[in-house]
């Protein structure tokens, strides 16, 4: 995930603790989105993070592939709907991804 | 991302969209504020009102308030954390204190409009709590 010396040994800066997966922009919006609540409809992460459908689609793709993402598609009438939440894996990535950040912006 | 400042805007990024993501799952406060003032109409309708009539008028009261809300939350795209844990504990709260109310109403204090008035509240007050809570949690 991180960074390694010549040595072979990681680096103890905080940026050896990023996620690299979360460090586009649209990606950690997405998690973050998702940090917050049990889960949310694809139509309303879309809307929060200001993104298309596909360009949400092939976010969300990758980070299920990760395991940090799942996708439930149900109906509620006629109307299909897909549910994103994050996994447990997800939430712990996120929140390790989030104190690097916070020691990163410490100094 | 190696700069501090990088850093500092990501997080700041971070926090915004958590709290636009919190502050629309904050429909569950509304849910439960109708919830709790429906029972203002719906105990006293059982602890006063007894016969035939009674049971139309609470049932079709009590339908259209089920109804009402399970469509509301139908329509919601967010999902509040804990969200099964919560609703489960305050309706399980509630319903121990509706069954009392209606029990004592129609047997110990039957036709007191005091008590009717008191029960209403106390069966209320679970969900009043809950909103509460919810909408302090949301904003």
């Amino acid at each position: 995930m991180g960074e390694e010396s010549p040595a072979g040994q990681r680096g103890s800066h905080p940026r050896h603790a990023l996620a690299p997966l979360l460090n586009a922009p649209v990606r950690l919006s997405v998690v973050a989105a998702l940090a917050s609540v049990e889960k949310a409809e694809f139509g309303f992460v879309r809307d929060l993070v200001e993104v298309t459908d596909s360009v949400l689609s092939k976010q969300v793709s990758a980070l299920e592939e990760a395991g940090w993402v799942a996708v439930d598609k149900g109906r509620v009438g006629r109307r299909p709907r897909t549910w994103l939440s994050l996994t447990a894996e997800g939430r712990a990535v996120y929140q390790r991804h989030l104190a690097a950040l916070r020691a990163i912006a410490a100094g | 991302m190696h700069g501090f400042t990088d850093a500092e805007v990501a997080l700041g990024r971070v926090a915004d969209v958590e709290k636009a993501a919190r502050a629309r799952s904050g429909w569950y406060a509304r849910y439960l504020w109708a919830f709790a003032a429906g029972q203002l109409v719906l105990v006293p309708i059982a602890v006063l009102w007894h016969g035939f009539a009674s049971a139309l008028a609470f049932g079709f009261v009590n339908t259209a308030l089920v109804t009402g809300l399970s469509l509301y939350a139908a329509r919601q795209r967010v999902v509040r954390r804990g969200f099964g844990v919560k609703h489960g504990v305050i309706v399980g709260i509630w319903a121990a204190v509706f069954v009392l109310a209606v029990t004592f109403g129609n047997t110990a204090f039957a036709n007191s409009p005091a008590f009717a008035a008191a029960a209403a509240l106390t069966c209320a007050l679970p969900l009043a709590t809950g909103a509460w809570l919810e909408m302090r949690r949301s904003s």
